[in-house]
């Protein structure tokens, strides 16, 4: 394409129109290569679009997270009162109830998740709500909390996942760990390649959950009323000792068992942090869609725990109440057996996908945090393919970590788990109904009772959760979340801080006259290649003083260079050599640039050759002491350090071919580009 | 034996300590009337010593060159230029010099120009 052009230039007089893209021969850096192997094309900035979503499908997209939870949630409370509490065969009467109060907080998060979605229709989340009514403070509680609760949820559902699917292969139950990270890279390595909240991926499992917990309620219920009941499962001996009474009812247990069953709730709030995505009337079918979900997830959480109780379903190890559940339901005749193993791979797969959702939440509530500079600001960067990548690999290293440092167990992370969520349920209700106190809308007062009321309920599960937990692990969370609540503070100010002495009088600075004198000092080691190229440049900048450098480390190689360069005759340019009877080259240029700067009316700027290697080996066969240098000369105001770069590129005649060329397009310049480039594909 | 070894070791104490004693006058000698380079002012007519900190070759041409020096103590540097040197046999990074002559000015710093100097043994002390 190019070269033809460049063969009838001499022809033709005036000039020419730029090529279309800017012929670089450089090749992509391998970072680059392997990711697009793995990750794919990297998409344009103007694919960012977003995708509106239907009422069925944002219900798929948005509640795999809430109504996943059913999935362990009747199991948790089990769990308390039979193993916690040890109050044997009597744990059955309260289950029930415990799910009804339950279901009452869901009802009343509802309906104060509509007064949300309402307000804010553009994007509701807790940190959004409780930054704009309550202040940037409470809004990093609540954040913080969220966020913890983001790790856990893809640690718990990956854990639940796993579980569901042991319950059915027992042989995988010692693999747990190694499958839940497997699970983990996976569902990370989708959201990095871009996984769209594309409504087909959900919408199968999603529904397929809905049915398969429908349809065993239903025959739950109808083998109940018509078949003459549910028969009690049926445990090994050895795992009955659960049901051995070893402990007393108290106000203490029924609340932890409440506290446990709070984890159904974790995944309400999404559907109010994607308001936007839904179709036009988008805040009514959110709306609409919140109670949707609020309805299957209460009824099945209550068919759940009632078929539990029906069948005495007992916690154990390597088998999920859900699937004890679903096999005393369907019983054991071959369409039971298929029904049984539908109902586990829909459990796995919605548990999968709840973990996915925190993928999605997680990345966008930490870049809220860092735009507004309480978390790092690399969390704000879209990567390769136009999701947040840092905040995604965070978020997988921190769900990991817990799935490895508890054993993918459900029962140990679930005291850890919804704290967080109902931390930021309340801040969000607070904010609420402080906006309705400042606003005064119409109906304003109605909103204030509902929110007010939330925030209430929410704040007293809240301490619930955190009295009756404290001692199983929820005082990590408690002296976590406001530790980094600390931390993002002290990054704040410091982000702040930085952005205040950047800005302050950035136009008087830029207009203030230049200092009087600039001095280049060129850092020689031999007389070489990469030496002369910075020579080279070194005159091109006409200082007011140049002089070549060389730190005498060697006495002897010194002299050598010092002969060397005065046969080279080298026009005024003098040659210096300075002692350095300790070896810390950094150290004596530092000594030097000082002396040059200490005038105040000098620039320094100090010019490092540096050999730029094609692969990464080579770099290791020599020291990195020109990064040294530079670094420490970061310190010294009016010390300007430039990398002058030769390129290695060894031919095949073991030639040195220098590869920057200054700029003109001449055929001889393409040639040598081409061999180049041509050798370095073979590194 | 003892008494060859007695006088053998004496005759090295006596030794020794006249070397210290000619060190010594060649200190008193060679460093009367010497200033802290940091007192040094331009114009003036000093003496100095002090140590090679830098050396520099200035190529003014194929045939033409001149040394330069930076000489510090401990009160402060000086430029000490050498015209139409290239080299200077004993002068190296490290060497002690004594030099006087006329403060001038080069590169926007005291400088010596083509002073008188003396080297001088790592054994004498720098006064300053």
């Amino acid at each position: 394409m190019a070269a033809p052009t460049t063969d009838t230039s001499s022809a033709v007089t005036g000039p020419q129109p730029l090529p279309p893209t800017p012929k670089i021969d450089i090749p992509e850096s391998r970072s680059f290569r392997v990711k697009n192997r793995i990750l794919g094309k990297p998409l344009h900035t103007d694919q960012l679009a977003h995708e509106r979503l239907g009422k069925p499908t944002a219900l798929a997209v948005f509640s795999s997270d809430a109504l996943s939870s059913t999935a362990y949630a009747t199991e948790e409370i089990l769990h308390t009162l039979l193993v916690v509490g040890g109050i044997g065969l009597l744990a059955f009467d309260y289950v029930l109830p415990i799910t009804i109060a339950m279901v009452v907080v869901l009802v009343i998060l509802v309906f104060s998740y509509r007064q949300t979605i309402k307000a804010y229709p553009s994007a509701g989340g807790a940190y959004i709500v409780t930054k704009d009514n309550l202040g940037l403070l409470p809004a990093q509680v609540a954040g913080v909390a969220l966020l913890t609760d983001y790790i856990l949820t893809v640690s718990v559902s990956v854990s639940a996942g796993v579980a569901a699917l042991y319950s059915v292969f027992s042989g995988l139950y010692d693999w747990r760990v190694l499958i839940a990270l497997a699970f983990i890279a996976i569902i990370a390595l989708g959201n990095l390649r871009g996984v769209k909240e594309s409504g087909r991926i959900f919408a199968v499992p999603t529904y397929a959950f809905l049915f398969a917990m429908i349809l065993m309620i239903v025959v739950g219920i109808v083998k109940a009323a018509f078949g003459g009941g549910l028969e009690h499962v049926v445990l090994d001996p050895e795992q009955t000792h659960e049901l051995t009474v070893t402990g007393s009812v108290g106000i203490f247990l029924v609340l932890h068992a409440f506290a446990s069953g709070g984890a159904a709730m974790t995944g309400v709030e999404a559907i109010s942090n994607g308001v936007p995505a839904f179709k036009e009337p988008s805040w009514q079918n959110a709306r609409t869609t919140l109670m949707i979900m609020g309805g299957f997830l209460g009824v099945m959480f209550l068919g759940i725990s009632w078929l539990a109780t029906q069948v005495q379903a007992v916690p154990v190890e390597g088998k999920t109440v859900l699937s004890q559940v679903a096999e005393a339901v369907y019983g054991s005749g071959f369409v039971g057996h298929a029904l049984f193993i539908f109902t586990q791979a829909a459990t796995m797969f919605i548990l999968v996908l709840a973990a996915n959702t925190s993928f999605a939440d997680f990345p966008r509530l930490a870049s809220f945090h860092a735009d507004d500079s309480f978390m790092p600001k690399q969390l704000t960067k879209r990567g390769h393919r136009l999701v947040f990548s840092n905040g995604i690999i965070a978020l997988s290293i921190a769900a990991a970590f817990l799935v490895v440092l508890l054993g993918a167990d459900v029962t140990k992370l679930i005291p850890l788990y919804a704290i967080g969520v109902f931390t930021s349920f309340t801040l969000s209700q607070a904010g609420m109904a402080r906006r309705h106190l400042r606003l005064r809308e119409p109906a304003w007062r109605t909103g204030l009772a509902i929110n007010g009321v939330g925030a209430i309920v929410t704040g007293v599960v809240t301490i619930v959760i955190g009295v009756t937990k404290f001692m199983g692990g929820a005082w990590v969370i408690i002296i976590l979340v406001p530790v980094m609540v600390w931390l993002l503070v002290r990054l704040n100010h410091q982000y702040e801080s930085e952005k205040e002495e950047l800005a302050s009088d950035a136009e008087a600075a830029a207009l203030a006259p230049i200092l009087r004198r600039h001095s280049v000092i060129v850092l020689i080691d031999r007389l070489d290649r990469t030496a002369a190229r910075a020579i080279q440049y070194a005159r091109t900048l006409t200082p007011d003083d140049l002089r070549a450098v060389h730190i005498a480390v060697d006495e002897q190689h010194a002299a050598e260079l010092a002969d060397e360069w005065s046969h080279l005759a080298l026009s005024r340019l003098p040659l210096e050599i300075r002692e350095c009877p300790d070896r810390r080259i950094n150290r004596a240029v530092l000594e030097m640039v000082v002396e040059l700067a200490s005038d105040g009316q000098t620039e320094v700027t100090v010019l490092i050759p540096r050999r730029e290697y094609r692969a990464a080996w080579h770099r290791l066969l020599h020291d990195r002491t020109a990064d040294a240098i530079a670094k420490a000369l970061g310190e010294v105001p009016h010390a300007n350090v430039t990398f002058v770069p030769y390129h290695l590129t060894q031919t095949a005649k073991g030639q040195h071919v220098h590869k920057v060329e200054h700029g003109a397009v001449s055929g001889s310049a393409a040639a040598h580009g081409a061999v180049g480039g041509g050798s370095s594909e073979g590194h | 034996m003892a008494l060859f070894s007695r006088s053998a070791r004496a005759a090295e104490a006596r030794l020794a300590a006249e070397t210290a004693a000619a060190f010594e006058e060649l200190g008193r000698t060679a460093l009367e009337g010497v200033v802290p380079i940091g007192e040094v002012q331009w114009r003036q007519r000093v003496k100095v010593a002090g140590r090679v900190k830098a050396l520099r070759v200035q190529p003014w041409s194929e045939k033409v060159q001149s040394l330069e020096l930076t000489l510090v103590d401990g009160s402060g540097g000086l430029t000490v230029v050498f015209l139409g040197r290239r080299q200077i046999g004993g002068i190296r990074l490290g060497s002690r010099l004594v030099v006087e002559g006329t403060v001038a000015e080069s590169r926007n710093q005291l400088a010596l120009l083509n002073p008188a100097y003396q080297l001088l043994p790592h054994e004498v002390a720098l006064p300053y």
